[in-house]
């Protein structure tokens, strides 16, 4: 055979020696063009996905799938049995590996007994989980991927960077280059088709000369012993049916009991994937081609130990479509082989301490801002941020937390050190604010990364809990009578929770509330002895300080008499009624105060709207004036509150205003609160990506309900010089409330 | 078949062909064996490259493949892959077609009758009208009945192969058939 045959189809040995997460990073965002594809991947993708999940039911059809999945991993060993026992009746041989070496030996003694020189293989993440080519090309062995993607990143010796689109932070320039190299001939930089056909004619062959086939799995349908798997290219059938020896690696999560449940997935699996109905190919194989073998090898690898995890089980459920990375802004600007280690977006951060130790999961699960964007595609409904959060928790248990964040915590989990700490900011800030609200990009000494491109706000002289402590001790003013805005909350008690930014930096913000809740004619109140909700603490993995904070924070609450307890951040009130009953999943007493309390507190956008019944037209202009503003939908508002329809509502019918949409209004402004400080570059240029798309719509006011996004904007929008404004939607109720008092008098 | 019932199917067919045509397949209707046989020597061109035949389309539509042969169609029957590769047409027989997504369910346990479909280039496929069925609920229905015979390999095709890998940009035609042809025959004997 002549070394250009041979080239034709075999890649280079490859050893994949991970570089560390640093130098992943910094090589990612060194490239600059790696996020240019990557965002045209996304933002095609969200826009194709919507389309075709909205034919079907997609809430009911994930809570099928989900309750499938639930029982095949809570029942597992009894699917895995029924799985093995129908797979041998076909004719199957199973096999059980407990980690990756024993999957890889095994397949390397079924390739032995058929003296196998070539292999081909179908697209199988498991099997990059177990680095299976690498074992078998070290044994001599030819592997090939003929899956493009696959085949495109072999020739590059990388990893996928994307589970289902392998080789999607390439360009198609580069895949020429690397076409041409190893083809030895020219091929098309910039014509895709004749790229795809090269390849499909290079691959081909290896179908014919393989001694063995190797794939993966997308489903084991545990009534049948038969494998589903789904493809497009067809590569999955050849590789299945040619080679005389089938092999499937499969993870033991795959089971679902039927086949009624396998259709489930399929409807799921492509939408969410490739926003396809259906792949091409969706095939389902029981037994061995009459005259051929094949051989099941199920792994462990990590999974039961992650099935016994309470809080880690649901990620078994996981059907690998990879929507999670689709939507991810860090992964946006970093690519998979840095937001991930072999898995890679959401679901890759938490797995990745399971299948491959605390290490390689230690660096891409902190460029997780938060932003929750994930859980609101996942087909199965996995609670991937709050899974992140877990982990995070254990790298910081197992590895610690850095020496300054870790400082700045353990100062900030103590109230009247932070209340002093404060105090004195507020007046040593004055040569740097020089009397203003803000500290102007680039004026802090040493930290040039990180404020360079944004100012930051000056601390208040006051805070907002002493205003309000005020405004509550006044001599009792008697209101108007009926209240200025009818609404439905008129003689109710509301207590005003200002969260920490708000109370410290923009407790004007929490002033609007006061005015707004005067105005419908609520009684304001004033809860004592709050400090920060644990928020910071728990993002940041420092959970016993985020259960401190969480306790001291709910015995205050409790202690409120008032019918409401609302907060003009959304970030604040998630962390109260979703994240407090996670943390204190294992304190019954505590769980139950938690739960008990979060019945009673919201943010005060629903408030409004659902409490309050705003009506139409009650808070528009005095003089019949409308303006047009742009809404940027906070990240916990949207995908954490689930709000959308409330801020518009508001807006356009109440205050009878426009909304110039933002484009990408589901992308994160890039805030995530010390992410910012960690990864300044990346949340740069997020919040610059958001200011243009904000600059687009023509408006001039960027409203939204979260304080993070407000000084992040804010920030930005200052040190870039481009005179937007970013408000709380409670500051432009509060004003129109004053125009009002004033045409009423 | 009932007045009643035609109106249904017809529906069906529609929202079958549709299906399929968004994702690049091409459904024909043909009336009974005749119109059928005609509809394939359409899609060949009256080329006289061989229409690779699955064998087990020898037991299901005999009249089509007599019909076929009287026009003078080489048909040939592959005994592995090897010989189907990269040949012009393959002609396969569905269990099944799904019209919420434009499927065929193809039962082909033989790799000789597989193959014809895994390699060629223009892959025809046949389904009887009354195997039409309206969801991919229906289809698993089929394939749970198929696995009672403890062993086999089914595949619900849905359109000609295809490939977004570089730049998720659309490419028809990889390791699959590049083009799919769908022939329901309302009435298959």
């Amino acid at each position: 055979m002549s070394s250009t045959a041979k080239r034709s189809t075999t890649p280079p040995h490859a050893t994949h020696a991970e570089a560390p997460f640093e130098e992943r990073y910094d090589t990612a965002m060194a490239n600059e063009r790696l996020a240019v594809s990557l965002t045209n991947f996304q933002q095609s993708w969200r826009r194709d996905r919507a389309n075709v999940m909205a034919e079907v039911e997609f809430e009911q059809l994930q809570r099928t799938m989900k309750a499938a999945k639930t029982d095949a991993i809570d029942n597992l060993d009894t699917y895995l049995d029924q799985f093995i026992a129908a797979a041998e009746l076909s004719g199957t041989h199973v096999h059980l590996a407990a980690d990756a070496d024993e999957a890889n030996r095994i397949i390397e003694e079924i390739a032995r007994a058929h003296s196998v020189e070539v292999v081909a293989k179908s697209k199988s993440m498991v099997s990059e989980e177990t680095e299976l080519n690498d074992h078998l090309t070290g044994l001599g062995m030819e592997v090939v991927e003929t899956d493009l993607g696959e085949w495109i990143v072999q020739l590059r010796n990388e990893r996928p960077s994307h589970m289902v689109m392998p080789a999607i932070h390439l360009a198609r320039e580069q895949v020429g280059d690397i076409f041409s190299e190893h083809l030895q001939r020219e091929i098309s930089r910039e014509d895709v088709a004749e790229q795809v056909s090269a390849a499909r004619d290079a691959i081909r062959d290896v179908f014919f000369k393989a001694g063995m086939g190797i794939t993966g799995a997308n489903a084991l349908i545990a009534e049948s012993g038969t494998v589903m798997m789904c493809t497009n290219e067809g590569n999955g059938r050849l590789t299945s049916s040619i080679p005389p020896v089938h092999v499937v690696l499969a993870g033991i999560e795959k089971l679902v009991p039927t086949y009624a449940d396998a259709m489930r997935q399929l409807r799921l699996l492509a939408r969410s994937a490739t926003a396809q109905r259906i792949t091409v190919y969706s095939t389902f194989i029981q037994g061995p081609t009459p005259g051929h073998e094949q051989h099941v090898v199920l792994v462990d690898n990590g999974r039961r130990a992650m099935r016994e995890r309470e809080e880690f089980r649901e990620a078994l459920h996981c059907i690998r479509c990879a929507a999670c990375a689709n939507v991810c802004p860090p992964y946006r600007e970093v690519g998979g082989h840095v937001f991930g280690y072999i898995y890679s977006g959401a679901i890759g951060l938490v797995v990745t301490p399971f299948l491959h130790g605390l290490d390689a999961g230690a660096g891409p699960q902190s460029l997780c801002l938060s932003c929750n964007a994930c859980e609101t595609v996942c087909p199965v409904g996995i609670p991937l941020p709050r899974q992140i959060l877990d982990v995070r928790a254990m790298v910081a248990a197992g590895k610690g937390i850095r020496v300054t964040k870790r400082i700045a915590l353990n100062v900030y989990a103590r109230p009247r050190a932070a209340d002093l700490l404060m105090k004195i900011g507020s007046r040593a800030q004055l040569p740097l604010t020089r009397g203003s609200r803000l500290i102007r990009a680039g004026r802090l000494p040493g930290l040039k990364r990180q404020t360079s491109w944004r100012s930051l706000p000056a601390l208040a002289r006051r805070p907002l809990h002493e205003r309000v402590r005020e405004r509550c001790e006044r001599p009792e003013r008697p209101g108007p009578s009926p209240p200025l805005i009818p609404s439905a909350v008129a003689g109710m008690r509301v207590a005003l929770f200002p969260g920490c930014m708000t109370d410290r930096l923009y407790p004007e913000q929490g002033e609007a509330i006061a005015t707004v809740l005067g105005a419908l004619g609520a009684e304001m109140v004033h809860p004592e002895g709050l400090h920060c909700c644990g928020l910071v603490h728990q993002n940041s993995g420092d959970v016993d300080h985020a259960r401190d904070l969480g306790r001291r924070t709910i015995a205050s609450l409790e202690r409120v008499e008032a019918d409401w307890i609302i907060s003009g951040s959304a970030s604040c009130v998630a962390m109260i009624i979703q994240d407090y009953a996670h943390q204190f999943r294992d304190d019954p007493a505590w769980r139950e105060r938690a739960e008990r309390l979060a019945r009673r507190v919201m943010d005060f956008t629903s408030f409004l709207v659902r409490i309050a019944k705003l009506q139409k037209g009650t808070l528009a202009a005095p003089d019949g004036a409308s303006r047009t503003v742009t809404y940027h939908d906070s990240c916990q508002s949207l995908n954490a509150l689930g709000l959308s329809a409330e801020p518009r509502y508001l807006i356009e019918r109440v205050m009878g205003d426009e909304i110039a949409e933002l484009p990408e209004n589901t992308l994160c402004c890039g805030f995530g609160g010390t992410f910012s400080v960690d990864y300044p570059d990346v949340a740069k240029r997020l919040m610059t990506r958001k200011l243009t798309n904000a600059e687009a719509t023509g408006a001039h006011v960027i409203v939204t309900d979260n304080q993070g996004c407000i000084m992040h904007l804010r920030g930005g929008s200052d040190a870039g010089s481009r005179g937007l404004e970013v408000r709380h939607l409670a500051e432009l109720l509060a004003e129109r409330v004053e125009q009002r008092r004033r045409a009423d008098t | 078949m009932t007045e009643t019932s035609l109106a249904p199917t017809d529906a069906l067919y529609r929202q079958l062909e549709a299906a399929l045509a968004k994702v690049g397949g091409v459904c024909h209707r043909a009336a009974d064996i005749p119109f059928a046989a005609e509809a394939i020597e359409n899609i060949m061109g009256g080329s006289d490259v061989p229409l690779w035949t699955a064998p087990m389309v020898r037991d299901a539509l005999p009249a089509l493949l007599d019909t076929l042969e009287g026009a003078g169609v080489r048909l040939r029957y592959p005994t592995g892959a090897v010989e189907v590769r990269d040949q012009a047409f393959g002609l396969s027989v569905a269990r099944q077609a799904i019209a919420e997504t434009g499927s065929v369910v193809l039962v082909e346990r033989e790799l000789t009758d597989r193959a014809v479909g895994l390699v060629t280039e223009t892959h025809i496929v046949i389904c009887p009208l009354d195997a039409l069925a309206p969801s991919l609920d229906d289809a698993g229905e089929t394939l749970a009945a198929v696995a009672q015979e403890h062993g086999s390999y089914a595949t619900l095709v849905t359109g000609p192969s295809r490939t977004a890998d570089i730049e998720r940009q659309l490419t028809v035609g990889v390791q699959g058939p590049a083009r799919l042809h769908l022939i329901v025959i309302d009435t298959p004997a």
